[in-house]
């Protein structure tokens, strides 16, 4: 039997809503679906639709209300399986007294990569994501885009199985981006299965091979890209803001 | 989780403490306050001090606690003076004592060697009379720096200063890659709260051993027992800043971090002086049972800042040199107080808030 990279059956998160006791907002609503390992996997939807939850649940960030989530092909409470995830943040904030090197041996040592291996391999991620002329500079000095390109590095310190991305784009200049793909092409091209968060649509589609389109907490479509872009009157294809138009409003 | 992968992590937390301590500058003021506090011992001078009691006889000169405890010779020069023919024993002896100090040369003239030394500091700018061997000036400052600098205006800067690690550590842009790695949120939080002690720890020592070290090269009084303050010094801060994790836990915010720890600080304070008081109206005026009952309480449920100084004076052998003050003496009447389970229960209360955060984190959503 086939074992998922992720799988979410009836999963739904309620939050206490800030600031006004007795509210609540339901953030995810008995979401079901799996991603196969070695797929890019591409999460969509119109904000507050509930993406980030859903990955917040997956990497244990976030405790949902109902339902069952498997990481890895095991239970969420296996904290190990984390140590084969690598997962950016949308926003990430690193402390700005560290180096990208230190920052990076710190993530390591908590990731269980062992020192032999952590070194080298450091530096030729930052080398990779052109980082290597500043990893010994405070990160307190590095621009957004610069940051976006740790927390990319940071993700990818464990040689992930599964990569999280939760909106990698943002902050990313044009050869970031191009990179960015790159690494997605490389990571399927090595067996590893991506999740991507996005609102970038056209830059997501290029890379995906299934997505799941949330609305309002419920899932509205899960399928393939080239499913999602056929036109049901026409059979010819649409573009892509087309076609999530009526699922958005769904 | 293995016991290795364990200690390592721990020490990248440490590692990061120390690293972020001194990117925020606090490493900096705090052995900015230590070169301080080093110079002004390196300053201290004494002269023409006089050794007024063998090493195996009791430290105390005037008043004697009981009759045997004064030095003999001293009894027999006082009372050839002539000055103690009419009072008694205990009470002639510091009569005696008071008159003669300001008067040198009456008593050099009744056969009786007064103190004429001087401890000077700040390099000679000021100068105080010394009132009896250099060994007492030297523990009286050493209580000055153990309990008045380290012991409380220390204790709160350095609650001050390290009350934005937590907050910064847990902030959900910061947190939320590492709550994603391998590691149990508990283990975080524990690293975190023992590189934070680890840090403070590390500038108690440096302070206690230079403070040591420099009125020991002054003076050459080398008195070990200083150096019980850093464990003493050490767990009260560790109670007091337990509280602060778990207010950094639940609010995530600095400014509640200072402000909560300052007061449950005073509150401690409070609650600790209170409780004496309550013990000490006992005997008189009983109080309600009730009110006994609910001191009690408070007083085993929080920290014990008024316990600790008690037992850092006795630590330090302070009661051989000076007065025990009102609150240290109504705290031990009675036979009442123990130190160890004052001590205890000041662990478990750390441990008890400690743990709550740990279960806070750990329940959080991020």
């Amino acid at each position: 039997m086939l074992t998922l990279a992720a799988e979410f059956t009836d999963v739904s998160k309620t939050y206490r809503a800030p600031l006004r006791p007795g509210r609540t907002v339901q953030a995810l609503r008995e979401v079901s679906f799996g991603i196969e390992p070695g797929e890019v996997f591409a999460l969509l939807g119109p904000n507050r639709a509930g993406k980030t939850t859903l990955l917040k649940v997956l990497l244990g960030l976030c405790h949902p209300s109902s339902g069952r989530v498997s990481r890895l092909g095991r239970p969420l409470s296996e904290q190990s399986t984390l140590a084969r995830v690598g997962y950016m943040h949308e926003n990430q904030a690193f402390p700005g007294y560290l180096s990208a090197t230190t920052l990076l041996e710190f993530y390591g040592d908590l990731a269980w990569i062992p020192a032999s291996i952590l070194k080298p391999r450091i530096a030729a991620l930052l080398e990779r994501l052109g980082l290597a002329d500043r990893a010994r500079e405070p990160i307190a000095r590095f621009s957004k885009g610069m940051v976006q390109r740790l927390a990319l590095a940071q993700a990818l310190l464990a040689e992930p199985d599964l990569l999280v991305l939760d909106e990698p784009q943002e902050g990313l200049d044009l050869s970031g981006r191009l990179l960015l793909q790159e690494i997605i092409a490389q990571q399927r091209g090595a067996g590893k299965t991506v999740l991507v968060v996005s609102h970038a649509l056209g830059e997501v589609a290029q890379v995906c091979d299934r997505l799941a389109v949330l609305v309002q907490g419920r899932l509205a479509y899960l399928g393939s890209l080239a499913s999602l872009l056929r036109d049901p009157d026409t059979g010819g294809e649409r573009p892509l803001t087309t076609a999530l138009g009526p699922i958005y409003r769904s | 989780m293995n016991t290795r992968r364990t200690f390592a992590t721990l020490e990248q937390l440490i590692r990061d403490t120390f690293r972020q301590a001194w990117a925020s500058g606090i490493s900096g003021m705090m052995l900015g306050v230590t070169a301080i506090c080093v110079v002004l011992c390196l300053s201290v001078s004494v002269s023409s001090d006089v050794v007024l009691h063998r090493s195996d006889e009791p430290a105390l000169f005037l008043p004697p606690p009981s009759p045997p405890a004064v030095a003999p010779s001293v009894v027999l020069v006082l009372g050839s003076s002539g000055l103690l023919q009419t009072l008694t024993l205990t009470t002639a002896s510091q009569t005696a004592w008071c008159s003669l100090e300001n008067k040198p040369d009456l008593a050099r003239r009744e056969g009786i060697e007064t103190i004429t030394g001087q401890m000077t500091l700040a390099f000679g700018a000021v100068s105080f009379p010394m009132a009896r061997e250099r060994g007492d000036s030297v523990r009286f400052l050493e209580l000055l720096l153990s309990g008045g600098i380290a012991g409380s205006l220390g204790l709160l800067l350095a609650l001050v200063w390290t009350a934005g690690f937590l907050p910064t550590f847990l902030e959900a842009s910061a947190a939320s890659v590492l709550l994603a790695k391998p590691v149990g949120r508990w283990q975080l939080l524990v690293g975190k709260y023992i590189g934070v002690l680890t840090f403070v720890g590390f500038q108690v020592v440096l302070f206690v051993v230079l403070t040591w070290l420099a009125l020991g090269l002054r003076t050459n009084v080398w008195d070990m027992t200083y150096w019980w303050c850093i464990p003493l010094l050490l767990l009260q801060f560790a109670v007091l800043y337990s509280f602060s994790v778990l207010l950094a836990v639940a609010t995530r915010s600095t400014v509640a971090c200072v402000f909560g720890s300052l007061l449950f600080w005073l509150l401690s304070w409070g609650i600790n002086y209170g409780s004496v008081m309550a013990r000490g109206l006992e005997e008189p005026q009983p109080l309600p049972s009730f009110t006994v009952a609910l001191t009690q309480a408070a007083y085993w449920i929080s920290p014990k800042p008024i316990d600790a100084g008690l037992i850092l004076f006795n630590a330090l052998d302070a009661q051989q040199h000076f007065e025990k003050p009102g609150v240290f003496k109504l705290l031990e009447s009675g036979n009442t107080f123990s130190p160890q389970l004052s001590l205890l229960s000041s662990l478990v209360i750390a441990g008890v808030l400690l743990a709550l955060s740990a279960y806070e984190l750990n329940a959080k959503d991020y």
